[in-house]
């Protein structure tokens, strides 16, 4: 069967995933879906999103200790551990060797904010992983060596895969970066799947705070909003596709009618389908919501 | 002998004109704008250059987008205050008016402003395009000041491109009557429909370099719809584009000898095609049957009149 428009608003080809960019005509505009999506009462994925508005400053500046509070309050909500060393220590071990992955993409200029790649550390030196141990960088760490990633991706709406968050942060380790992009995005998710990589990832924490929502491919400052958000999870796909629904509810805010992200991030399905990564059918996430919920979109 | 010598230097000559030539091509910027500009600096010695085989270390993940046009080269500055402040200029050579237009309708939001070809200005963003150049120029931050620095430098620019250039003439062939200008996007390849419009995985158009295409937005009595044009450089093409849109998109099947097909979709809206020689002309998500033909006809009938 051809993979068509038609198909895909049916379900038939890409699962849930037009409905989580509107070609079906869900009530976006509210961000309330007809089946009230990531409000999953007995959830595959659980997620935590932590917003406040001290994050960022009205000259878009990242507010450091206040994004460092935020990190701390989404690993504690998702640890189920009122302490934060015990919520930290849930997901990784002083013996750990860690490659922090963040997202650097200098032209396009939305990429991890350092605040939380500095957060992110600060609690892995807490554990007593010395910093010899700890590999922060966009892609190059000595992979065969790490026992634990921690993937932390900025957000961004993407020309050619559709969507670039968590799943598509770890193309860098394929050295086959352009390989993943159009056609070939269906892909994206093998990367998880390298051996050196496949079950490593223990913790995600998606820098939020100043998202893209536009068509690209260079960056445009109408398109980007400060949703001062962190969003936590261990599972990518659910990670992505609720990243994405959000992005979808601020383009079509942003136009006053439905503005379906393009192409479709097929890769989600796929990652789910094909790779078995992880969730993207939004019925099966739950999203737990601290903090400051003005315009939260979700 | 002789003879074969003059052959040789004329050919020599020849060689060295072409690459004087390419060479003052690619320094366009240094005879477009000044090092300093209101305090701001730049190095002209650090502009960088790139070209088709190289625009991925400049933008690695989006130079497919400028590589489905006739892009040729970019040139990038960077002026800067002392105090940390940045403005970057961009400029393309999309190798022809047509393609630089094309690449600028990729992102039409902004503000329009009087700055080369439909300039456009946002949050610190200029845009415009003018003769086979496309121009950003970008400000990490918005400040009234900042402002006024790209403003200026674009006006600088434009000034300096000496050729106009024109729209693609397939743009004229979109009936005027519901139009929304803003909307009118303009590529060869699927890569570029895609980033636009879903419609398949396959490219049941028939996409590719030697084709045009031309997708646009119209307000109709009962709704919207999209129009989109396709160009192609045979009638055989056009052809077997109208017969792949027929077996891959539409449920019911065409004859090669039909030119007009149309259906109601089970999403409730309607979707038609209608061959004319080499150009196809495809109504997506139109309110009605009746305003789906009518739109086809009302292209059918421009396509003549452009191109006749």
């Amino acid at each position: 069967m051809k993979t068509t428009r038609r198909s895909f608003m049916r379900g038939a080809a890409y699962g849930t995933l037009g409905a989580v960019i509107s070609l079906d005509a869900l009530d976006s505009l509210g961000g309330t879906g007809r089946a009230a999506p990531f409000a999953a009462p007995d959830p595959a994925s659980r997620l935590v999103l932590v917003r406040d508005e001290a994050a960022v400053d009205e000259g878009h500046l990242v507010n450091a200790p206040v994004v460092a509070t935020m990190v701390d309050r989404a690993v504690q909500e998702l640890a189920g551990e009122a302490d934060i060393r015990r919520a930290w220590a849930r997901f990784f071990k002083p013996e750990d060797t860690v490659a922090v992955k963040f997202t650097h993409c200098g032209w396009m200029r939305v990429h991890t904010e350092q605040a939380v790649v500095d957060a992110v550390i600060a609690r892995l030196k807490d554990l007593g992983i010395p910093a010899g141990r700890i590999h922060a960088a966009d892609g190059g760490q000595p992979l065969k060596e790490c026992t634990a990633l921690v993937n932390i991706p900025s957000v961004k709406v993407h020309t050619l895969t559709g969507f670039a968050g968590a799943v598509k942060n770890y193309i860098n380790f394929t050295g086959r970066e352009s390989s993943y992009h159009a056609d070939g995005n269906v892909k994206l998710a093998e990367s998880f799947l390298l051996p050196d990589i496949k079950g490593k990832t223990r913790l995600i924490i998606v820098d939020f705070l100043r998202p893209y929502f536009g068509p690209g491919p260079q960056i445009n400052p109408l398109h980007r909003w400060d949703y001062k958000g962190v969003l936590a999870g261990t599972d990518p796909v659910a990670v992505d596709t609720t990243a994405l629904r959000i992005c979808q509810v601020k383009r079509d805010a942003f136009k006053g009618e439905p503005w379906p992200v393009m192409p479709p991030p097929r890769f989600l399905a796929a990652a789910e389908r094909d790779f078995k990564l992880g969730t993207a059918d939004p019925q099966k996430i739950q999203v737990v919501k601290l903090g400051w919920d003005k315009d939260i979109l979700i | 002998m002789e003879k074969r010598g003059i052959v040789a230097v004329l050919f020599g000559l020849a060689a060295v004109s072409c690459v004087l030539r390419a060479a003052d091509e690619t320094l366009m910027l240094k005879r477009l704008l000044p090092a300093e500009i209101a305090g701001w600096r730049a190095d002209p010695a650090a502009d960088k250059a790139f070209t088709r085989d190289t625009i991925f270390t400049y933008m690695d993940g989006a130079g497919e987008l400028y590589l489905a046009y006739a892009f040729r080269g970019l040139e990038v500055r960077e002026y800067t205050d002392g105090r940390g402040g940045s403005i970057a200029v961009e400029l393309y050579d999309m190798g022809k008016p047509a393609d630089a237009f094309g690449i600028f309708t990729q992102d039409r939001d902004g503000e329009a402003t009087a700055v080369g070809r439909e300039g456009l200005y946002g949050a610190g963003l200029l845009r415009f395009w003018k003769g086979r150049f496309f121009v950003r120029i970008l400000a990490d931050r918005e400040t009234e000041e900042t402002k006024r620095i790209v403003l200026g430098l674009g006006v600088r620019a434009a000034a300096r491109l000496a050729d106009e250039g024109d729209r693609p003439r397939l743009v004229a062939a979109l009936p005027a009557a519901g139009l929304e200008a803003g909307t009118v996007r303009y590529f060869h390849q699927q890569v570029s429909l895609n980033s636009h419009y879903y419609l398949a995985d396959e490219n049941v158009l028939g996409l590719g370099e030697a084709t045009e295409a031309v997708l646009a937005t119209y307000r109709l009595p009962q709704g919207k719809a999209m129009l989109l044009l396709s160009k192609y450089s045979r009638a055989d093409d056009a052809r077997r584009a109208y017969l792949r849109l027929c077996e891959g998109f539409f449920s019911e099947p065409c004859r090669p000898s039909d030119e007009l097909h149309i259906e109601r979709l089970e999403s409730g809206d309607s979707a038609g095609v209608k061959r004319n020689g080499s150009f196809l002309a495809l109504v997506l998500e139109a309110p009605d049957a009746a305003e789906c033909e009518k739109l086809l006809l009302a292209a059918a009938k421009t396509i003549q009149e452009v191109f006749r």
